[in-house]
């Protein structure tokens, strides 16, 4: 292969590379931001009594429309509010009374110690399954991890849940009651990080870290089984096509253990075209953190909108729209980030 | 005139691997399904008159799926509801089927600035997890069926679009779309008369999974109470309503309806599987 100049300069043709790519990214935030905006205030709908809460009197519609400029044309509006996001400001809550900003940043380390843990567990869960599987493909092995990510993409979240809860905590008995983060009677250890299952080890209070661990066992699971289907069935038929290719009966001609070939060989490779799936497994995850967070009372932003859509809280709802987005497009952008660094196909190209 | 040809199997399959298995028990669930839903008055009793006498009674010989907290009959509850949930997922699919293959058809044949635009304009609401997206636009519509179709439908387009519009750019530089312009056939007739049936697999191929999706979207927004106000006998508002039942120990008002849901959504896959076997042969 020929050599390019700027190949011997892989760090700043990376650093390149990342700075494109988060360019990219801020354009379709704005497409998304411009999105939303449109859908609140040009959709059919009353904007003002949206943004003004259900129980607002002709004051308050005033004072929003004055706020947010709804009386201008729909250029002031769009500067009033792009000023307002770059500031950080996501309006008020009608429910809580306080900003929706810092209503929301309060309940992200809740929703983030779901579904990190979810997300590595489903990798790890889908990595295991498809490997067994696409070893022998038709095999045993295989047609019951086929007919498990078959039940795991027809059975909704919701419906899961509430499975899961009636048997393992009203009928076996073998974890706490769906309480939220902690049982009622365990005080939250002081906050470092947010995440109850550090903070509670960091606060040396092994009892709330065991109460933690136990409150997260349902909703983890329930997460896992989800998205762990679709991401297990992508990865099988990519490993599938990598076991069948030229190399690796080369490598296995030349005496390679197969065990080196299956997860060295094989495995690196059937990942990186399946990497934006992992990506995509983030709009599972905070989808179906919606669902868990309602059947379980676990007060992160999932139940926010949860409790923001019964009581029409329009500011709340559009908050964690934008959250829940940018979550998902920080997850392509690090995939992208990933391949680059995985795929020598992509750097060269 | 210039026409496709269709690939037929050169070799005579053996007759058992002909049943078509997945097709078939797919296509005998839903057929169950949706006659259940619709003979729903005359199979069952009524599923929104209360009974006071018979409130959360469990699944047995008067009541066979149990009843819930006003004494309605869930049997009939989670029938009825099929006519929401698998008229909802029918109509949004085919909503989105019709102008997205119609969009695609026209931007993958022609190309040009429309479409940069439409797929630009793509990629920002598929930058958009379905289910929030979803959850957007209905908090801003409201509730509603109507509504409900429109949103599933709408953000069932794009794939669609992309579908389509990557077969017609394969198909446009071939040798009898070169021909059929050489004879002079008007463009418009070109691609709906001579490219589009040619372009029409990978689309009837999405069919069931973009049913399963739309049904699973369509439940979620009714569990969310984004969907039909709480009495209606729609699958996700029942299974909502059911979620404060299971904590009391009453399992079945949100056990059927989801079983209901779960078995619609297996038939449509074991439609998709048997409609790809038999592309396969």
């Amino acid at each position: 292969m020929t050599r390019r100049s700027r190949d011997r300069r892989p760090a700043l043709q990376f650093a390149r590379f990342v700075g494109g790519r988060l360019l990219l990214a801020l354009i379709v935030l704005w497409g998304v931001v411009t999105i939303v905006f449109f859908v609140s205030r040009v959709l059919p709908g009353n904007p003002v009594a949206l943004l003004s809460g259900p129980v607002a009197n002709p004051r308050t519609l005033h004072d929003t429309t004055i706020r947010l400029g709804l009386d201008k044309g729909i250029a002031t509006q769009y500067r009033i509010y792009l000023g307002n996001l770059v500031t950080g400001n996501l309006g008020t809550s009608f429910t809580t009374g306080r900003s929706v900003t810092s209503d929301i940043l309060t309940r992200l380390p809740a929703t983030l110690e779901l579904i990190i843990p979810a997300f590595v567990l489903s990798v790890l869960l889908s990595v295991g399954l498809a490997s067994a599987a696409a070893v022998r493909p038709g095999r045993v092995v295989d047609v019951v991890v086929r007919g498990w990510t078959l039940a795991g993409v027809a059975i909704p979240t919701f419906w899961l849940g509430l499975l899961l809860m009636l048997l393992f905590w009203r009928t076996l008995h073998v974890v706490p009651a769906p309480t939220g983060r902690l049982g009622i009677l365990t005080t939250p250890p002081p906050s470092v990080t947010g995440f109850y299952v550090i903070d509670s080890l960091l606060a040396g209070d092994l009892t709330a870290f065991r109460d933690a661990v136990g409150h997260l066992i349902l909703p983890v699971a329930c997460l896992v089984i989800v998205v762990s289907a679709p991401l297990t069935r992508i990865l099988r038929a990519s490993m599938v096509e990598v076991l069948g290719s030229d190399y690796l009966l080369a490598a296995r001609a030349l005496g390679v253990p197969a065990r080196t070939r299956l997860f060295k060989d094989a495995l690196k490779n059937a990942t990186v075209p399946v990497l934006p799936v992992w990506a995509s497994a983030f709009g599972y995850l905070i989808g179906g953190a919606v669902f868990v967070e309602t059947i379980y009372s676990w007060p992160g932003i999932g139940l926010y909108a949860v409790t923001a859509i019964a009581s029409s809280d329009y500011p709340a709802i559009l908050g964690f729209v934008l959250v829940a987005t940018i979550i998902y497009l920080l997850a392509f952008l690090a995939a992208d980030v990933l391949t680059h660094a995985l795929d020598p196909r992509v750097r060269l190209a | 005139m210039l026409q496709s040809v269709t690939a037929e199997p050169s070799v005579a399959i053996p007759a058992r691997s002909r049943r078509n298995w997945p097709l078939i028990a797919g296509g005998a669930a839903l057929a169950v399904l949706g006659a259940a839903a619709l003979l729903a008055p005359v199979l069952a009793p009524s599923p929104t008159v209360p009974d006071a006498k018979a409130v959360y009674l469990p699944p047995g010989a008067r009541h066979w799926l149990g009843t819930d907290m006003y004494g309605r009959d869930i049997f009939a509850r989670v029938l009825v509801g099929g006519r929401y949930d698998l008229g909802i997922a029918l109509a949004a699919v085919l909503l989105a089927v019709i102008p997205g293959t119609i969009i695609g058809a026209l931007i993958g044949y022609f190309g040009g600035v429309a479409d940069t635009a439409s797929m630009r304009v793509a990629e920002i609401f598929q930058a958009f997890p379905s289910l929030i997206l979803a959850l957007l636009l209905v908090a801003t519509l409201g509730p509603g069926v109507a509504i409900i179709v429109l949103v599933v439908a709408f953000i069932n387009i794009p794939i669609y679009v992309r579908l389509v519009r990557a077969t017609f750019q394969v198909e446009r530089n071939l040798e009898y779309v070169d021909a059929a312009r050489a004879l002079g056939v008007r463009p418009l007739r070109i691609v709906f008369r001579h490219i589009l049936p040619n372009a029409l697999a990978p689309v009837v191929a999405y069919l069931p999974v973009n049913a399963v999706f739309s049904i699973v979207i369509a439940a979620g927004l009714g569990f969310l109470g984004l969907g039909l106000p709480s009495p209606t006998p729609e699958w996700g508002v029942m299974i909502a309503d059911g979620t404060k039942d299971v904590i009391s120990g009453f399992w079945w008002t949100s056990f059927f309806p989801g079983l209901a849901l779960v078995v619609a959504s297996l038939a449509f896959y074991l439609i998709g599987d048997g409609l790809e076997r038999r592309r396969a042969r």
